[in-house]
């Protein structure tokens, strides 16, 4: 009887183990990464990417989202502190502007190596400000670069085509390579990122994940986290339990259901920060006059707004601006939502029963805003015809301007109001997408971007803001929300508004 | 059968190039400019006409295609606009995991449809076939993305058996075939069902019985090969639907598939890598195709005299 028992229950803890041993290996890396460590701590982290990276050439970043993720394996000159909007020294310990603002020269810190193990020279950041210079989706970032040259191994000298307030700004975008592995490795260096940064990249499986490794020679110090995988999952409900489930430890693109629901789990942490993305309703000016882009201003509910689109996630707004930031203000016309207001000046400007198209690129969160436009303009008598196209097609059709209302969202930057008021509002601007091209307004553009004086700067902007709320060029919506989903026991993690997030900095 | 096959790959030709223009016409007469895509919305607009130039896209219609077909034929179907990498590496790089599956969903159709497919029709009406049939009308009728997503809250989030994403190990394919394949393994079910319904009352079969054949082999050798054939059809050209990528499935499942590439492509109008990929596609398409007529002529000896006559 004892033997059968005993031969019985071992039969059965052979089969369990067995069955665990199964549950290990088929739930993937994460799994074992998890349990593998002594004492339970973990040094490996996954986080969720909405969609996949098309190239991680340094100097030919397509978007936010890619620039954001090679500051983890690139380093820039400068970096800006988060708290505090001020420029912080990184690869250069030092700087100094000369007297006409003309142009910057920097001390490189010595002994900072690539991940090959090469030194950082003055020659590798002239040669990424060139290329930086060159590449024409860094233009954004580098438009005000005229130059680069080697004093000596440590000393960079950038000229500058004129003198430029937020200069130092935009060099946290100017990311710096090394000079003989680039050329070495020719178009292969865009699936081969390689630089100082804290992570050195290991491999890419296009369109499943992307690992990175620690880097203990960091300059900065060695991060804690030691392996980063980032995992690629479009679908935003397959991300959420890919969080539940473990497989993935943060996720910074939950829909605003599966962030309300994860407050409420204790598996996760959870943190949430007014983004830096702001989302307008841009009329083209070449069509619409002042009276009517007002008396479109007032016929929308910018809450209504963010509830249908949103579902009231985002965070509604006057300004494209934070409290803070350069040029913010409240002293300006806010539009609040007023459809007798908006009737009346229709009938002002004999612009009564109208029909306007709307010219948009397909997505859900764009066709609700276009639904919810049409029936707010249908209540003040005014028709909006839908008008979707390929998101592609919009990013290359916006520049002819074949259309009376549009909309734009724009990455605004925590510590440069030039470069996005520039872009969106100069007659030169690249997402003019309201066609604005006013004399006055372009005067005050351009010699608010020169002026070196950030004090006198603020109040040119507080003016530029004054003026553009009049003219009604475009009216604010709301800024999108930056918010992140981790495994409760991350630690040092928070919610940035330009999710440029640091991973060495977590741990667990 | 040898020349068969040849010809037919030789009508393959016709067959690529009409793809090939429709796919290609349809691309150049939407809206918007591939050299914008290529600079970013911050290049200026000489640039962008500069590179416009450079590429010939002001070039006629006609001249365009024929270039893009010269230089195809030579081997180089162009580089991606997006990723600037040749466009098959991309196709490459997703194929194998379309294929896999592609694969594993046939093979389980197979093994579930065409078995309970025979059960239902030789014990027609018992109520082992009114199971098999409810169920079938069931499955055919759920949609395979909501089945795919109770699956994960179920076997992923509930129970912690397989993992909900990813496409690492055999474990991640579980899930997504079943998805796939239970709306075809329905089909194919009640398609056995009925042409062997129509089969097993054909004179044949009772001449076979009457000479005292067993039972098993009048269903399985007389019956089964002769009700077989718009089965093989319908499990041909699902297979090769599948083989063209399951956009929804690799959403749900963030399977990097064929069918993800191709809908981002055309999203971003990544013209190049929209043909090759739909080319390519049409391509194995009409392969699986072939495929389905060679094995007719090994199921069927009429079909395969047919083929030798036609030489």
């Amino acid at each position: 009887m004892l033997k059968k028992t005993i031969s019985l229950s071992l039969t059965i803890l052979l089969i369990l183990s067995a069955l665990t041993g199964c549950g290990k290996t088929s739930s993937g890396e994460t799994d074992s990464g998890k349990t593998g460590k002594a004492g339970g701590v973990r040094n490996d982290l996954t986080v969720v990417l909405p969609s996949d990276f098309t190239t991680l050439d340094p100097q030919k970043l397509p978007s936010i989202s890619e620039i954001n993720f090679c500051t983890n394996i690139f380093d820039t000159l400068v970096s800006l502190d988060e708290e505090t909007h001020e420029i912080k020294p990184l690869l250069a310990d030092s700087w100094t502007m000369a007297e006409d603002g003309l142009s910057y020269t920097f001390h490189l810190k010595k002994g900072v190596k690539f991940h090959n193990g090469d030194e950082l020279k003055a020659s590798d950041v002239v040669y990424s400000a060139k290329r930086f210079m060159d590449q024409e989706w860094m233009k954004p970032f580098s438009f005000m670069l005229a130059d680069a040259e080697a004093l000596d191994d440590y000393t960079v000298k950038l000229d500058l085509k004129y003198p430029y307030g937020p200069f130092l700004s935009e060099m946290c975008y100017l990311m710096v390579a090394d000079e003989s592995y680039m050329n070495q490795q020719g178009g292969a260096a865009a699936q081969n990122p390689m630089g100082t940064g804290a992570y050195k990249f290991v491999k890419w499986d296009v369109g499943q994940q992307i690992e990175l490794e620690a880097n203990p020679d960091y300059f900065q110090g060695a991060p804690s986290i030691q392996k980063l995988t980032f995992k690629i999952i479009s679908d935003s409900n397959t991300a959420y339990v890919a969080l539940e489930t473990g497989e993935a430890d943060l996720s910074f693109n939950c829909s605003a259901l599966d962030f309300e629901q994860a407050k409420n789990n204790p598996k996760f942490g959870t943190d949430a920060v007014t983004g830096t993305s702001c989302y307008f309703v841009n009329y083209n000016t070449e069509r619409l006059n002042k009276t009517v882009r007002q008396a479109l201003c007032y016929a929308v509910d910018k809450e209504a707004m963010n509830t249908l689109v949103n579902e009231g996630a985002g965070v509604v707004t006057n300004l494209p601006l934070t409290p803070g930031q350069e040029g913010y203000t409240t002293d300006i016309e806010t539009y609040g939502f007023d459809p007798e207001k908006a009737k009346r000046l229709l009938k002002e400007a004999g612009a009564e029963g109208m029909t306007l198209d709307f010219f948009y690129g397909e997505s859900t969160m764009n066709s609700k805003m276009g639904q919810a436009l049409q029936s707010m303009y249908n209540d003040v008598g005014v028709t909006l015809k839908l008008k979707p196209v390929e998101n592609g097609t919009w990013w290359q059709m916006f520049g002819e301007g074949d259309y009376d209302i549009s909309r734009g969202g724009y990455p605004m930057e925590v510590a440069n109001t030039d470069a996005p008021y520039f872009d969106m509002y100069h007659k030169d601007g690249t997402f003019n997408v309201s066609r604005v091209n006013d004399p006055k307004l372009n005067k005050m553009l351009e010699d608010a971007r020169v002026e070196t004086d950030g004090d006198k700067r603020n109040e040119m902007y507080v003016e530029i803001n004054k003026y553009i709320a009049d003219q009604a060029f475009s009216l604010p919506l709301y800024f999108s929300n930056s918010t992140m989903v981790y495994s409760a026991g991350l630690k040092e993690v928070k919610a940035l508004p330009d999710q440029r997030y640091q991973y060495r900095s977590y741990s667990w | 059968m040898g020349g068969f096959v040849f010809k037919r790959i030789l009508m393959m030709i016709p067959i690529l190039l009409g793809v090939s223009i429709i796919v290609f016409t349809i691309l150049s007469f939407t809206p918007g400019d591939p050299a914008r895509l290529i600079l970013g919305q911050s290049a200026s607009q000489e640039t962008v006409d500069k590179l416009h130039h450079e590429m010939g896209l002001d070039d006629p219609f006609a001249v365009r295609y024929a270039r893009y077909m010269g230089d195809a034929l030579h081997g180089d179907f162009g580089t991606s606009y997006r990723t600037n990498r040749p466009v098959f590496d991309e196709i490459f790089i997703r194929f194998p995991i379309t294929l896999k599956l592609a694969l594993t969903s046939v093979i389980l159709v197979v093994a579930a449809g065409i078995p309970l497919g025979i059960l239902s029709a030789v014990k027609q009406y018992s109520i082992l076939d009114m199971f098999c049939t409810v169920s079938a009308m069931l499955m055919a009728s759920i949609p395979g993305f909501w089945l795919g997503l109770m699956m994960i809250l179920l076997f992923s989030l509930k129970l912690g058996w397989l993992p909900s994403s990813g496409a690492g190990s055999l474990a991640h394919y579980i899930m997504p075939t079943i998805a796939l394949c239970l709306p075809i393994a329905a089909e194919v079910l009640r398609m056995t069902r009925s042409t062997m319904l129509e089969t097993i009352r054909q004179d044949y079969i009772r001449t076979a019985r009457s000479k005292g054949a067993a039972e098993r082999t009048v269903i399985w050798r007389h019956g089964l090969k002769n009700a077989l054939l718009p089965v093989v059809t319908v499990i041909g050209s699902e297979f090769g639907g599948l083989l063209g990528g399951t956009i929804l499935i690799e959403s749900v499942f963030a399977l990097p598939g064929l069918g993800s590439l191709v809908v981002n492509s055309i999203r971003t109008k990544d013209i190049p890598q929209v043909m090759a990929a739909t080319m390519f596609i049409a391509f194995i398409f009409c392969m699986v195709l072939l495929l389905v007529d060679v094995v007719y002529g090994f199921i069927d000896p009429r079909v395969k005299a047919r083929y030798e006559k036609a030489r």
